[in-house]
């Protein structure tokens, strides 16, 4: 007992080690952004900012702030990040739960149809004329439809729901549950974490789209915060790239924001939010399912 | 001759099958209805625009449409593989996916296990959180971090080496072509290591934990625990993301390689999709890269379906 | 199988159902190609109704949201002519998908490049533009070169280009700058004793980079690397041409020149005058290298060195040289394009055909063209006694205090589509060092350049063959340029040209070169001259 003990000891002294390891090297590339969004346009061009700001502005902030549309941007993307989110893993998880059961008849030539899809893409033309047709065109749902389901996270949460033994479900089906029903009390409380874990992946896909906006809005009320910010720093720079072709006419422009700090700051902007959230979904993942008190 | 009898007799065992096989699928009404959104889906979203396809066997001209381009048969495929770059992305290709499933892909999950034998579980949230971080820093802002870190003029790696006395002269890691594939591979597990772990993490939050105490009454150590009932309980979702990770052994990111690509590497950076990204897309040749993103689908499938096959066979593990 | 055949003919009806939908619009299209003759006798020569014109950028960054009340430029567009806009923008690709689904705005800007522009022009779904000034408004004056520059087979030219620099409205003193040119550290040379024209000669200019390396100068604690030079711009200081004697393309990097330039940057190298990351370092470790005073000589304008002037006002780059070559040739470098950058088009179907035409004859006027720069006169600047712009206080302030707000104030640099530089160079305030050691080294190096413009089509149409040839040798060439200046020999360096060339033949070198003569020729004819390089000219 003595022995082990002083083991697992070291071997915590050894895992808090390096697991420090790696939070060092994965907060420093965000740490140097964040600070590197803190300093000025300019003085950033010399590098070496890592620390600390060397010359502290909020210039980058206010830049990315100036643009009021952006405000109705974070209310755009705040919603097809929830009601996006939400609609996946319900759809998702639906048919993840009908592919699950062995007995499913087709069940092979269904899973064939679909990861068929997963490798082969018609191309954005075809898929605008589609949208065309369907009405998707400038509507807040081309943002929801369209991704209310995929077979890669499909495959995710089947495989999660297989790992339940299948003498829980058959006595929940003897005791007159229906399928929905089992879906419901039994399957999803038991597979909590899987469905956090889509639902974080769905998430941070919605937060941070801006293609579809991009191909398939041309409303600037549809507009999400990534389209608003991705235009802004394309802007910036191709504005500093656009001076170099002795095209500008801009002498002694304001300089404390520069295309590098901007992108900087609209990436803390962008990214500030979602990661805000992540601790809140986190419980989902730490907390252990005790499958045999169901089984009890 | 025998043909009509057997047209007959096989449409009757249909009609008779059909008679038995119907109560059996409605009795999973149920079931069904669960599935059918999604081929539904599937069939409307994927299978509809998919005839864009049709381009890579034409010389797609916008104005033409897919229906009216001229068809060139495999013109497109033949370029590609003809090309006396071939061989040479081919090969970079599957080096940097092979060093990537030897070393990119375990490391996620190594991380998950290690991450759950952490006791204090205020640290193992920050630990978590803070892992996947990286995963929301652009490749441009990575990939520019990276080479600072390898400058040979003020890079800290090559400051640490010569305060040491490793080497005697700061190195160019960047511009030697032996370095790069293990440079890629390196920065790819550490941009992906907290993200790539959500699912492994996810997994290990499902195990019974019946099964732990059971394993510490036996008198089984942490790593004896780790790999006797954390690694056997994940193992199915651990084959999943292998079977694909295989199937795609052909695509690698173009973002991550154009940042840490230099004339003196592109020997041994340049891979299918930067490649095709160049010649390609960038030079708007939408048949062009069609064609290759077509062959690379093909050979996904078959490889998925193999890997499938194999993994059924040695570890009663599989998709389907 | 049978519920799979079902399947198979729904996405084949539909699929089909969708194609013919898209077919049928582009004929109708076709059929409305010519303007409406109906409307435009009842349109009023000063019409200020109200009207809105939607128009589509084809360039994803572009945003300006119409704001006749609070932006400055907006109102005074509005008022003058009773036109607002709604701006869409997106990629080519986004393009791509309007044509095809045959629903276009009023007005599309378009990259004069792009194969978009081909399509748009031969589809019917955008009107030409002669027909319609001509129609319209015969007092839009588009310069006869801008028009037979863009002109389509048909014989018609659609789209108004910006930044084009068409030869019959310039006026002495207007230079096309260019962005290659030689560059030194105006302190570092004081401090050593060297001067601008020791980088006149190879000889010398070695000299002059020895002199830094020997002093082993260091500048805020870092080592001062000589130089970050580029073959191409060394070449062209040894005058490589391209036109040979017949009036034939000739590939730059096949001449002497080009050798030349590549023994002469490895000789640097080998003498530690060139640094090995010189030909790895990207444009941001190169420019944070710049601004940390680190670089004393560079050959490209394109780096950004404001950051080291606003700590070191002495730290300034200054033009030198340029350095000569064997043969002495004259040097002459490429200049900034000067067949513009994108066109404007109008939708045939577009309703208000008349008060778009006369709305872009407005854009283009020259004063108008200082407005969409600086905002509107008289409220962000006004002319200067030597009739140069003055900008408004009121002005510099907002812009000071935040570049981005004052934009959506004044409009300031927001409409740029129908612009021409030349009345804003000539008019371009100077005020600090930095502005006046650019300009002169703009008149400097633009003293080197030639008339580019025959030459600015030969770069293959996007979507085209030639277009993958291209981009495959833009590979080779990278490699094998790389290899020469760090060639461990000079017999190394000669076998790196060579095992080039060779794999360059086997990617279809001769097929680019063949489309790219025959561009080149084809410029040359509709220019209406035989030959176009400087020393051919001569004879």
């Amino acid at each position: 007992m003595k022995i082990r003990s002083r083991r697992d000891k070291w071997f915590d002294v050894g895992n808090i080690m390096f697991m420090s390891a790696v939070v060092f090297v994965t907060l420093a590339p965000f740490w140097f952004a964040v600070v590197g969004s803190f300093n000025d346009g300019l003085d950033y061009l010399r590098g070496n900012v890592y620390l600390w700001p060397r010359e502290f502005t909020i210039a980058n902030y206010k830049a990315v702030f100036s643009d009021t549309t952006i405000y109705h941007a974070f209310f755009v993307t705040i919603g097809r990040t929830l009601i996006g989110m939400t609609t996946h893993v319900a759809f998702t998880a639906l048919v993840a739960y009908g592919m699950s059961r062995k007995g499913l008849k087709g069940r092979n030539v269904y899973l064939v149809i679909m990861l068929t899809t997963m490798f082969f893409y018609g191309g954005l033309i075809p898929t605008y004329l589609l949208y065309k047709e369907i009405g998707l065109l400038n509507n807040f749902l081309v943002y929801i439809i369209p991704s209310l389901f995929s077979v890669w996270d499909m495959i995710i949460i089947m495989s999660f729901f297989r790992t339940i033994p299948e003498q829980i479900i058959e006595s929940a089906k003897i005791d007159g549950a229906g399928e929905y029903r089992i879906l419901l009390q039994l399957v999803i409380p038991l597979t909590t974490p899987v469905l956090a874990a889509i639902a974080l992946f769905s998430g941070v896909h919605h937060w941070n789209s801006y293609m579809d906006a991009m191909m398939f809005t041309t409303k600037s009320s549809l507009e999400p915060v990534q389209f608003v910010l991705m235009r802004m720093v394309t802007d910036a720079s191709y504005g500093e790239s656009f001076s170099q072709q002795a095209m500008s006419a801009m002498p002694e422009e304001a300089k404390q924001v520069s295309s590098a700090t901007l992108k900087l700051a609209m990436m803390v902007v962008a990214t500030a939010p979602i990661v805000a959230i992540y601790p809140f979904l986190q419980k989902y993942f730490v907390k252990g399912v005790l499958i045999g008190s169901v089984k009890g | 001759m025998g043909g009509a009898v057997d047209a007959q007799e096989r449409v009757r065992a249909r009609r008779l099958s059909a008679a038995v096989r119907w109560p059996r699928f409605k009795s999973q009404f149920a079931l069904q209805s669960m599935v059918w959104p999604g081929i539904l889906f599937l069939v409307l979203f994927s299978y509809m625009p998919m005839y864009g396809i049709l381009i890579a066997f034409q010389d797609y001209d916008l104005f033409q449409g897919v229906m009216n381009s001229p068809w060139v048969g495999f013109k497109h495929f033949q370029e590609f593989v003809n090309d006396p770059n071939f061989l040479n992305v081919l090969r970079n290709t599957l080096a940097m996916n092979l060093l990537a499933l030897i070393f990119g892909f375990p490391a996620p999950i190594v991380f998950a296990l290690f991450l759950n034998e952490l006791n204090n579980r205020r640290f193992k949230r920050i630990v978590q959180t803070i892992s996947y971080l990286p995963h929301f820093v652009s490749w441009v802002i990575f990939g520019g971090l990276v080479l600072t870190v390898l400058s040979p003029s003020n890079g800290i790696l090559n400051l640490l080496l010569t305060s040491l006395h490793i080497i005697d002269e700061p190195i160019n890691f960047i511009a030697k072509p032996h370095l790069f594939w293990i440079i890629m591979v390196l920065a790819e597990i550490l941009k992906g290591i907290g993200w790539g772990a959500i699912i492994y993490i996810a997994a290990i939050a499902g195990v019974d934990q019946e099964m732990y105490d059971a394993a510490k009454i036996d008198g089984a150590g942490r790593f004896a625990r780790m790999w006797y009932v954390t690694l056997p309980a994940i193992m199915g979702t651990v084959v999943i993301m292998l079977i694909f990770a295989i199937s795609s052994i052909l695509n690698t990111g173009f973002e991550q390689i154009m940042v840490l690509q230099n004339p003196l590497n592109l020997d041994v950076s340049e891979t299918i999709d930067t490649y095709v990204y160049k010649v390609g897309l960038q030079q708007m040749r939408y048949s062009y890269s069609t064609a290759v993103g077509l062959a690379k689908s093909v050979v996904a499938l078959i490889l998925l379906f193999a890997a499938n096959y194999v993994s059924r066979k040695v570890t009663d593990n599989s998709l389907f | 199988m049978k519920s799979n055949f079902v399947r198979v003919g729904i996405v084949t009806m539909l699929v089909g159902s969708l194609l013919a939908g898209c077919s049928t619009e582009k004929s109708t299209e076709t059929a409305t190609n010519s303007p409406k003759s109906s409307e435009a006798a009842s349109a009023n020569p000063d019409d200020k109704t109200p009207i809105k014109v939607t128009w589509f950028v084809a360039d994803e960054s572009y945003k300006k949201n119409w704001d006749p009340v609070n932006n400055a430029l907006d109102k005074k567009i509005t008022e003058d002519t009773g036109v607002s806009i709604e701006f869409t923008s997106g990629n080519n690709d986004k393009l791509s998908a309007l044509i095809a689904s045959g629903d276009i705005p009023d007005m599309i800007t378009v990259d004069k490049t792009a194969p978009q522009r081909g399509v748009l022009e031969n589809s019917g779904l955008v009107a030409p533009l002669d027909e319609l000034i001509q129609q319209y408004d015969p007092s839009f004056n588009v310069p006869k070169s801008m028009q037979d520059w863009f002109r389509n087979p048909d014989g018609h030219f659609y789209g108004y280009a910006n930044y084009f620099w068409a030869k019959e409205n310039r006026k002495p003193g207007d230079t096309l700058y260019s962005n290659q040119g030689l560059f030194a550290r105006k302190d570092i040379m004081d401090q050593l004793g060297i001067k601008p024209e020791d980088f006149s000669t190879k000889e010398g200019l070695v000299a002059a980079l020895r002199k830094v390396k020997d002093s082993k100068t260091k500048y805020n604690g870092f080592d001062v690397a000589p130089a970050y030079f580029d073959s191409w711009v060394i070449s062209s200081f040894f005058g490589s041409p391209r036109e040979d004697e017949q009036g034939n393309l000739v590939d730059r990097e096949r001449t002497p020149e080009a050798l030349e330039a590549y023994r002469f940057l490895n000789r640097l190298y080998h003498e530690g005058l060139l640094p090995e990351d010189s030909q790895t370092l990207n444009t941001a470790q190169l420019t944070e290298k710049v601004n940390n005073g680190a670089v004393f000589a560079l050959s490209k304008k394109t780096i950004k060195w404001d950051g080291l002037y606003a700590k070191d006002p002495n730290a300034i780059f200054v033009a030198v040289g340029p350095v000569i070559g064997d043969q002495g040739k004259q040097p002459i470098v490429d200049p900034v394009a000067a067949s513009g950058w994108t066109l404007t088009m109008v939708s045939s179907k577009a309703k208000h055909q008349d008060r778009i035409v006369k709305f872009m004859n407005y854009l283009t006027d020259e004063e108008m063209n200082l407005n969409v720069t600086y905002g509107p006169k008289g409220i962000t600047w006004d002319y200067d006694a030597n009739g140069k712009v003055k900008l408004s206080d009121e002005f510099i302030k907002a812009r000071d205090e935040d570049a981005a707000k004052a934009k959506l104030k004044y409009g300031n640099g927001t409409l740029n589509w129908l612009i021409s530089y030349m009345p804003v160079q000539r008019t371009l305030p100077v005020t600090g060092t930095l502005e006046t050691e650019g300009l002169k080294s703009n008149k400097h190096f633009g003293k080197y350049t030639y008339d580019m413009l025959a030459f600015e089509n030969t770069a293959p149409l996007g979507g085209t063959e030639e277009a993958g040839i291209s981009a495959k040798l833009e590979e080779v060439r990278a490699k094998t340029r790389a290899k020469m200046i760090l060639a461990k020999s000079p017999e190394d360096l000669d076998k790196f040209y060579k095992e080039g060339i060779a794999q360059e033949e086997k990617l279809g070198y001769q097929k680019l070169y063949d489309y790219q003569n025959a561009k080149f020729q084809e410029a040359k004819k509709a220019l209406g001259v035989q030959f176009v390089w400087p020393t051919n000219m001569k004879k």
